[in-house]
């Protein structure tokens, strides 16, 4: 070490001292916040449960591509990163009983799911006289509710069916091949003609590589706007819903079709930010999926209930998308008394003839 | 991405602001001679911890207040923190600093010898073992930096530079565009 680094380094020394001083009172003020860091993080580790990710959430199924695992028991994260507590059953659906037991079978996605509220607030598990079971999982499209309801079709004998279908994602998700990198199935049109296909024989545990699924709010607007996305998103659900219809038609079961719009605060955000940014956004209406699919659900003879008739935003969560335990509450009720129709669905397609007039 | 507190997050808040008042009564109480100062503290922290971990949703504006007087504390103190560096650095330069900011004087001549940059000119972390977290033993890969290129005075720097990082809070949430992308 030469003079000149010496001397540097008892300058150093003493400005060192000096600026501790100096820097007493920055301390000062940070104090209190420390403390409170200090407090809230050891009590957050004392009362926040641990949460299981995504992947330990699911499990790969041949055809479907992924489900619930079976016998959980755990705290699933939202879309805000808080937990709510989740069980399945032995077959990896969420909720108490079995689809034999049940008097309504509910095919959806997240929301059949009942993401981003504890099982004690979930609708197919909320006390009444109607047995529920949904069948559901995150991620899934009109798609894979269809395959499980041609799986389960023996036990739908005599059973209200009602399906699902979130504007958010499923409408767009029905035409790809994979969520993310999971493999999904998918509906369509058969080259050179004007059917529609489902397709599963790509459906395996390996990664997908090649992702083309926007699954953003782009696409969202996109459906609701005039555009060649939206014309073949309802063609694809005007193959599916058809086919639904012949597998409860087959199995002696009541088709339901339920629309879920998507009317959280969060989501209302996002909307609003995206439709600024957008190309389509002049042109984007919000009815355009409850119109299609209610002239869809009169083509097809399918009861239609739009759900938001029957829903405001409090009825879903502040930090998350999904309903909120008084949405559950409010499904609950409407699936009850859909049930308690009977066969008579009379309301419910006029309505639908209403809406797609 | 767009967050919200939740409510463990909301209950932990309110629980430390419990401990917080208990401790500020007790000690309040017992500066003014009260009996039992401790326990009316931590019957104090009991009444409210009850509170709000029955009803977490009261915590939501104390939260929100705090949060915001937090900001406002960690951006002062972090200006005035590296105000104290920048005295330091222009100290330590101006009085032990290698370069001449003055004109040379003729004959001077402001030309000098070419030659090779001794080596620890030119030393910085290469060779320092690296660890997963690239901050994980910072002050540690600073020390050894500053000893290596003839910078010792930099260790006086270290307890700034720690509390700066102290400073370090939470970001400001922004909203997602793609709120549909998992579901």
């Amino acid at each position: 070490m030469n003079v000149l680094n010496i001397g540097r380094a008892a300058v150093g020394a003493v400005m060192g001292l000096v600026g501790l001083v100096l820097a007493l009172p920055a301390v000062a003020v940070l104090l209190p916040v420390w403390w409170v860091d200090l407090l809230v993080r050891l009590f957050r580790r004392l009362l926040e449960p641990k949460p299981v990710s995504w992947e330990e959430l699911i499990e790969f199924a041949p055809v479907v591509g992924w489900k619930p695992k079976a016998n959980l028991s755990a705290h699933a994260l939202d879309f805000n990163r808080e937990a709510y507590f989740v069980t399945t059953d032995a077959s990896g659906w969420r909720g108490k009983g079995t689809v034999e037991e049940a008097d309504v079978v509910v095919f959806g996605d997240s929301y059949a799911f009942g993401c981003g509220v504890d099982d004690d607030a979930f609708f197919a598990d909320l006390p009444g006289d109607v047995r529920i079971k949904a069948i559901g999982s995150p991620a899934y499209s009109l798609v894979h509710s269809l395959l499980w309801m041609e799986s389960l079709a023996t036990d739908l004998r005599d059973k209200l069916v009602v399906w699902f279908v979130y504007h958010g994602n499923d409408l767009a998700d029905n035409v790809h091949p994979a969520f993310n990198e999971y493999r999904s199935p998918f509906v369509r049109i058969v080259d050179g003609t004007d059917d529609w296909e489902l397709v599963s024989r790509h459906v395996d545990p390996s990664p997908w590589t090649i992702n083309s699924r926007e699954g953003g709010m782009e696409a969202f607007i996109e459906i609701c706007s005039q555009t060649p996305q939206s014309r073949r998103a309802f063609a694809a659900c005007d193959y599916l819903i058809q086919r639904g219809r012949d597998v409860c038609e087959r199995a002696g079961a009541r088709l339901v079709l339920m629309s879920i719009p998507d009317l959280s605060p969060l989501a209302g955000l996002a909307l609003e930010r995206a439709l600024k940014k957008s190309d389509a956004g002049s042109q984007f209406d919000a009815q355009v999926p409850d119109r299609e699919l209610a002239a869809i659900c009169t083509r097809a003879a399918v009861p239609f209930v739009a759900l938001k008739d029957h829903m405001d935003s409090a009825d879903y969560l502040v930090r998350d998308f999904h309903w909120s335990p008084r949405g559950h509450r409010k499904v609950a009720r409407v699936i009850r008394e859909i049930h308690a129709d009977k066969g008579d669905m009379k309301e419910a397609s006029e309505n639908g003839a209403r809406r797609a007039g | 991405m767009f967050r919200v507190p939740t409510r463990p997050l909301l209950k932990s808040f309110w629980l430390a602001a419990s401990v917080t008042a208990g401790v500020l009564i007790a000690a309040a109480l017992w500066w003014f001679d009260v009996h039992r100062a401790v326990l009316w503290g931590a019957a104090a922290f009991a009444v409210f911890s009850a509170i709000g971990l029955t009803w977490p949703g009261i915590a939501l504006r104390p939260y929100e207040t705090w949060k915001r007087l937090a900001r406002k504390a960690r951006r002062a103190a972090r200006l005035w923190l590296t105000g104290v560096v920048f005295v330091i650095l222009t100290v330590v330069g101006w009085l032990g600093g290698r370069l001449s900011l003055r004109s040379p004087v003729p004959p001077q001549s402001g030309w000098i010898r070419k030659s090779n940059l001794p080596e620890s000119d030119h030393a910085g972390d290469a060779g320092l073992a690296l660890t997963a977290d690239a901050t994980a033993g910072w002050s540690r890969r600073f020390g050894e930096w500053a000893l290596r290129s003839g910078n010792a005075w930099a260790w006086s720097l270290i307890p700034l530079l720690a509390l700066l990082k102290g400073v370090e809070g939470e970001d400001r949430g922004s909203l997602g565009g793609n709120v549909y992308t998992l579901y």
